[in-house]
């Protein structure tokens, strides 16, 4: 057989595949509906995992010469399941995902593209790759360990291992949301579905806080909101800078001000204060001079600006959070107990569950005494983390060796 | 504010950069000049990225500006290795054209540069997740304008087999860097946004930027001989890679993404 018909006739297999999975993938969709991982839980999905894995391997051993071994492991099943799995990922990318579907959903929606994840197409693509790089794996391990072979089997078995404990393993993951008060404990949560659940964790929320930068000051166009300048950090040290053709001078900073007439602040700590400085701008060529006191406001204050002309005024923004963090302590029904503190990226590990810090009360910004919290039970997640080690070695490993294709090949 | 002298300096680099690109293409008599030209117009673009990130006081990879800066930096210092290592000679004046671009984006669509970095993004997994994208970025814009250049000019069988050679090199490291970037951004997000990935627009558009260079990989494996092939599938990773990068804010899929402050 010569080079160009077996090229031809691999493709025609890999094409006649691609169909059919995904005429079944359409099939599915319309019989069933949105596929739901759900019915996956453990043990199914690693029963599934396993008969794939086991298949693979006796296949590879036993029958290495059948038509079908030799096209899942072979370049084509390769180049053919990337191509399905990157075309649906694709159309995720360009169409807008819903996580429910509401009565007046499109067309796109009713067939199922809005919730790819949910899309038997794509589920089935997803597999089909499963089931390419554990063929491709087995293969390339029958032929001895060496260099390129290790590096081939850090990627695929990477891969392999990555996107089952992610993908299926999914089914596993709950994620509640719950929100404490301050000096509360609450045991129950929120699914994704607005259901309250009771949980076999509590937090109790000691205290709230947050951190903020510095307020800063800017030129905005009275009517469309538009900003107009960079923006000037209110830097108190400094405390001069420039916005468009104004030289402006802050002369006094109080981070937490509390209006007392029309045209004053004065510094106050108690709740419901914000920022406001008192600031001095000049023209930088009319020498023109205009002075008052900015404050950026609050959900009980008014803001204050400084009008430079009929269009244009400065304005004072709403300090930004710089770090928010709780001070909780987290129980279990069996009687475990651990306090710590709960911050962005520094969520608490708890046997399988993690507890984020997600938000706060955004009215209240500052003075939030409710905190928000994520807890999310994923049994998979160190596997997770040893796939990843597993695919970056194999993804180092692309940086050494001879990749170049030989020459007489060309 | 270090940005005021933004224009100032990207004058000189651009105007470094061309000349010492077209001494290298017609006068290689004088290549010490004009390889010192080049690396000093690299030099002065880095001292600025520098500077800045000492001014802001957090590392300047937080704005498109910002990663377009550094983005112009690590093409042309790598156009500039493969220039020395492979002697490919029109390299370094592309990639400066290219490098140049992106920084005059910078120069006619200034952002309004906010120094905060919010909570979220105050991770040590900042700034590897981040470089290592703007390096894979540079990589895979090298091989995709060595796989244009390659496309459409003649070339002898001798030459275009080595640019082939270079192109594959640059690709498998560029795919490298895509997966280590990857794992590094799904490790953080399982930090910060409870799951390893959730299919957020940014994190879709990745994933089809990785599947085509993994699809480009594997077509130059299985088909060696089907060049044409394989560098337009590299072409295309490469727009995908663009609108990963910015074209996704613009997507209409994307109104509802965690990663909009990029």
């Amino acid at each position: 057989m010569s080079q160009a018909h077996f090229f031809h006739k691999r493709y025609q297999q890999a094409t006649v595949i691609a169909l059919a999975i995904t005429t079944a993938g359409i099939l599915l969709q319309w019989i069933f509906g949105a596929f739901d991982l759900t019915v996956l839980v453990f043990p199914l999905h690693a029963y599934l995992f396993v008969g794939i894995l086991v298949f693979t391997v006796l296949a590879t051993l036993l029958f290495r010469r059948n038509t079908v071994v030799q096209f899942l492991s072979g370049g084509h099943a390769a180049i053919t399941s990337i191509l399905m799995l990157s075309f649906w990922a694709l159309v995720m990318g360009l169409t807008v995902q819903l996580r429910r579907v509401g009565d007046d959903a499109d067309w796109l929606a009713n067939i199922g593209v809005r919730q790819m994840c949910s899309f038997w197409p794509f589920i089935l693509s997803y597999l089909y790759l499963l089931i390419c790089l554990s063929f491709a794996t087995c293969k390339r391990l029958r032929t001895g360990f060496h260099f390129k072979n290790i590096c081939f089997f850090f990627n695929h078995a990477g891969l392999l291992l990555l996107l089952y404990f992610t993908g299926f393993g999914a089914a596993d993951v709950r994620q509640y949301r719950m929100q404490v008060s301050e000096n509360q404990t609450e045991w129950r949560g929120e699914t994704d579905m607005g259901e309250l659940v009771e949980l076999p964790i509590a937090i109790e929320l000691h205290d709230f806080h947050m951190d903020l930068y510095a307020p800063k000051l800017l030129v905005m166009h009275n009517t469309t909101k538009k900003i107009l300048s960079a923006y000037m950090d209110v830097d108190t040290i400094q405390n001069q800078g420039r916005l468009l053709d104004w030289r402006v001078e802050i002369e006094r900073f109080l981070p937490k001000a509390i209006r007392t007439s029309d045209t004053t602040y004065q510094a106050l700590r108690m709740p419901g204060t914000c920022p406001a400085a008192y600031i001095r701008a000049t023209h930088r060529v009319t020498g023109e001079e205009k002075q008052s006191w900015v404050a950026s406001g609050n959900h009980l204050q008014l803001y204050m600006t400084l009008d430079l002309n009929d269009s244009t005024c400065i304005v004072m923004t709403e300090a930004e959070p710089k770090a928010y963090y709780s001070d909780v302590s987290v129980y279990i029904r069996d009687g475990n107990s651990v306090s710590q503190c709960i911050e962005v990226n520094s969520p608490l590990r708890f046997d399988h569950w993690m507890i984020y810090q997600s938000d706060y009360d955004k009215i209240m910004g500052a003075d939030s005494i409710t905190s928000i919290f994520d807890l999310v039970f994923d049994p998979w997640s160190w596997w997770v983390y040893a796939s990843c080690l597993m695919l970056s070695l194999g993804a180092c490993m692309l940086f050494w060796g001879n990749h170049h294709t030989k020459k007489n090949s060309l | 504010m270090i940005w005021e002298y933004f224009n100032s300096i990207v004058a000189v680099v651009i105007t470094l950069f061309i000349i010492s690109g077209v001494l290298i293409i017609w006068k290689p008599q004088f290549n010490r000049i004009s390889e010192s030209l080049f690396v000093l117009a690299l030099l002065l673009i880095l001292s600025f990225a520098i500077k800045l990130w000492v001014d802001l006081g957090r590392p300047p990879m937080r704005t498109m500006g910002e990663t377009r800066l550094w983005y112009a930096i690590f093409l042309n210092f790598i156009a500039f290795v493969l220039y020395k290592k492979w002697k490919f000679s029109w390299l370094p004046l592309y990639s400066a054209l290219v490098g140049s671009m992106f920084l005059l984006v910078n120069v006619f669509k200034p952002e309004i540069q906010s120094k905060n970095l919010i909570p979220a993004l105050q991770s040590p997994w900042f700034i590897p997740h981040v470089s290592v994208y703007i390096i894979s970025y540079a990589f895979i814009g090298a091989a995709t304008l060595m796989g244009i250049v390659s496309l459409y000019r003649n070339k002898t069988v001798a030459e275009m087999s080595k640019m082939i050679i270079g192109i594959d090199k640059l690709v498998y490291i560029g795919t490298g860097m895509l997966l280590l970037g990857l794992i590094m951004g799904g490790i953080w997000a399982k930090e910060v946004w409870c799951h390893f990935w959730s299919w957020d627009p940014k994190e879709t558009w990745a994933f089809v930027t990785l599947g085509l260079c993994m699809l480009y990989i594997h077509v130059r494996k299985t088909h060696p001989q089907a060049l044409r092939l394989g560098l337009s599938i590299l072409i295309l990773a490469f727009i995908c890679l663009m609108i990963t990068w910015k074209g996704v804010n613009y997507l209409p899929s994307a109104k509802a993404s965690m990663h909009t402050y990029f």
